[in-house]
């Protein structure tokens, strides 16, 4: 099992992108199936990309086993008052200059669930939000 | 899989300097036993290595000009980058010419079959399913790039055949239309300004035969043209591309003959991968075609070209405005009629290389990933490719896949000589000071701690940074700081040279601390020479 932790700043929109690109590349370097792979980076990529648009700053962990791949985020940030409304298709509190970036679609967290073989999340208000995703293999 | 490469090493004059190591885009070279060693199954045949050596061990294996003696009727494909290798005076129709006196039956213009592609690419996007942003398949060395490096992007490659097999195509059928004997051997040969397309027309990706039978170097064919260029001898031949199709040979003529302003031009390697990076990170869905050619200007900046490319670009943009027409060569009832016949698609599809994989199961591959991780945790960061790979990540990755060998590290090995127990002598502090005659101002316990090494600053922070436990710190610095820095890095002694005397607080900050101090009268530089050749005997 290989541990890996990436720090994630808020609005650091230059390195967006970095943790789902770095991720895909060390599950080919291990040789996990395509299919796999994909759906981890996607996750990864979303996960990291919710930090970078809503939270101050956060955490993407990829834990690698050779059954699949667990990949918790973790941010500080002002959390999420409507978790269900939050995971429907279209729907996002991104600010309008995100938009413009093509980002904030509404899709982040739904992404992550279609992708995922297990989706947990919660979040406190004020606080900051937790997600967690598990991508198997096979 | 074994891969022909064009582009080679001449063991001989290479001197290992790591000079390629460093700009190759898929890290395919290692500098091993002084030489230069490359991975067969990583090289894309761009040329970068060939660019940057200064002893020109690299070098570009094209055909010879005989080649075209085997056949009976010898084709030239010239592409719009050779026209602009000649002064502005020079036309199209004079390198015809001379190209037939060098000893071509016929002339083929491969601009003619870009603007097919052209036609072609409109058709695709108009009548398949596709997803944005599209690659062009026009670069052998991008192509051969994204099976290396981005398997994942593969998809996003425009599923046709490179221009330069169409126009061979064109060039042999239109041949053997003319012909009355169509048993005689037709050959056609592309005047190459890269050594990636012969290795395209070597060993084309899918699998299928190359259309075209040789490769010449532009660099080769120049000089010979240029001897039979005559400015009363030019010849028109009927199929000669527009200027859309000319503009092929500089970047962004490619990507502006498509007629849509959704398109993205990048030439030189490096600016590709940053390109491909951003498509990996799920960006540019909005472009719907990408020109990316690995030589910095496009095909004009090839490494088989004679002209400056600045130049060369001027050229090719004044032939082509010279050129402009309505509408293209090539006719839309040909490409119209030929497009749903396949005639552009590529046989197969683009398979993967697969070298990313360290190992051959799940597994191995987790364990080596870790203890690549953890290996790479103990270098510096420097990638200064000393040890022959380009940079420490490769480097861990090579030691861990067994491809290099431990302890290569210049930075490394230095740091932990002093834990690694390879040191031959064992000498304490005090044996030491009594036989270089160092003078003993604090002695504490320290001073029977065995010496393991020697740092040599006046700069506090180094020293710091490279001071440990069971070392000598040679300085002449005398304030009471040194005692601190002395205390946490744990080093066994202060020996201070010059003929310096320690400040009188050091001295009982010294002896608190458990700190010991020597002084000598000798320089710095005598003292470490010294230690030097008493700790490495």
């Amino acid at each position: 099992m290989t541990t890996l932790t990436f720090r994630v700043r808020g609005m650091d929109f230059s390195n967006a992108g970095e943790v789902g690109a770095k991720v895909k590349r060390i599950l080919h370097q291990i040789g996990f199936e395509r299919e796999v792979t994909r759906r981890a980076a996607v996750a990864a990529y979303e996960m990291e990309l919710n930090i970078v648009i809503h939270a101050y700053e956060g955490e993407v962990k990829v834990r690698i086993f050779d059954t699949g791949v667990e990949i918790i985020a973790e941010d500080r940030g002002p959390g999420i008052p409507d978790i269900e409304l939050a995971m429907q298709e279209g729907y996002s509190t991104a600010p309008p200059e995100v938009w413009k970036m093509g980002f904030g679609a509404g899709m982040g967290l739904p992404n992550i669930r279609k992708c995922s073989d297990i989706f947990e999340i919660s979040s406190e208000v004020g606080k900051g939000t937790y997600v967690r995703s598990v991508v198997l293999r096979g | 899989m074994q891969y022909y490469h064009s582009v080679r090493l001449d063991v001989s004059r290479c001197i290992g300097c790591t000079r390629c190591i460093k700009v190759c885009p898929t890290e395919a070279i290692r500098v091993t036993g002084r030489r230069s060693v490359i991975m067969e199954d990583r090289c894309i045949d761009c040329g970068e290595c060939f660019r940057v050596c200064h002893q020109h061990a690299w070098y570009a294996m094209a055909d010879p000009l005989e080649r075209k003696d085997d056949f009976d009727i010898s084709i030239a494909l010239v592409p719009p980058s050779f026209y602009a290798q000649f002064g502005p005076e020079v036309e199209p129709e004079h390198v015809v010419s001379a190209l037939k006196s060098v000893g071509f039956t016929d002339v083929f213009d491969a601009a003619y079959a870009k603007e097919a592609m052209t036609r072609a690419y409109r058709m695709f996007m108009k009548t398949e399913k596709w997803e944005a942003p599209l690659i062009s398949p026009a670069c052998p060395a991008v192509v051969r790039l994204l099976q290396v490096s981005y398997p994942d992007l593969l998809g996003h490659i425009v599923p046709m055949d490179s221009p330069i097999e169409i126009a061979a195509k064109m060039a042999k059928q239109e041949s053997d239309a003319w012909s009355d004997c169509s048993f005689r051997r037709v050959g056609c040969f592309f005047i190459t300004p890269c050594p990636a397309r012969v290795t395209a027309i070597k060993q084309p990706v899918g699998g299928r035969r190359s259309y075209v039978d040789g490769a010449f170097s532009m660099s080769d064919i120049f000089g010979l043209v240029l001897k039979k260029l005559d400015p009363r001898k030019s010849e028109k031949i009927d199929k000669m591309a527009t200027g859309s199709g000319i503009s092929w040979a500089r970047s962004g003529g490619e990507a502006l003959s498509l007629g849509t302003k959704k398109v993205l031009a990048v030439d030189g390697i490096h600016a590709v991968i940053t390109v491909l990076h951003e498509i990996e990170r799920g960006k540019l869905r909005d472009i719907e075609f990408i020109e990316a050619r690995a030589c910095t200007g496009g095909c004009i900046g090839g490494p088989l070209t004679v002209e400056n490319p600045f130049i060369a670009r001027v050229r090719n943009r004044m032939l082509s405005e010279h050129r402009r027409a309505k509408s293209l060569a090539v006719p839309v009832e040909w490409v119209e009629e030929n497009y749903p016949k396949g005639y552009f698609h590529l046989a197969g599809t683009i398979p993967p290389r697969d070298v990313l994989r360290m190992d051959s199961t799940i597994e191995g591959a987790l364990d080596r990933f870790e203890r690549m991780e953890a290996l790479l945790q103990e270098l510096p960061g420097y990638d200064c490719g000393a040890c022959g790979s380009p940079t420490c990540r490769t480097y861990a990755q090579d030691v861990i896949c067994g491809q290099a060998a431990e302890g290569r590290c210049a930075f490394q090995s230095q740091a932990d000589s002093s834990d690694s127990g390879e040191r031959k002598i064992r000498i304490t502090c005090r044996q030491l000071a009594e036989r270089l005659g160092f003078e003993i101002a604090v002695d504490s316990e320290s001073l029977d701690d065995e010496v393991n090494g020697c740092c040599c600053s006046d700069m506090l922070s180094d020293v710091m940074a490279t001071a440990r436990r069971g070392y000598i710190w040679v300085t002449v610095q005398t304030h009471p700081n040194i005692v601190a820095v002395a205390s946490v890095t744990g080093v066994s002694a202060i020996l201070i040279t010059s003929d310096r005397k320690p400040e009188d607080r050091t001295l009982v900050s010294a002896r608190t601390h458990g700190v010991s101090i020597l002084v000598t009268t000798k320089s710095s530089f005598e003292v470490a020479g010294r230690l030097w050749s008493i700790l490495n005997q």
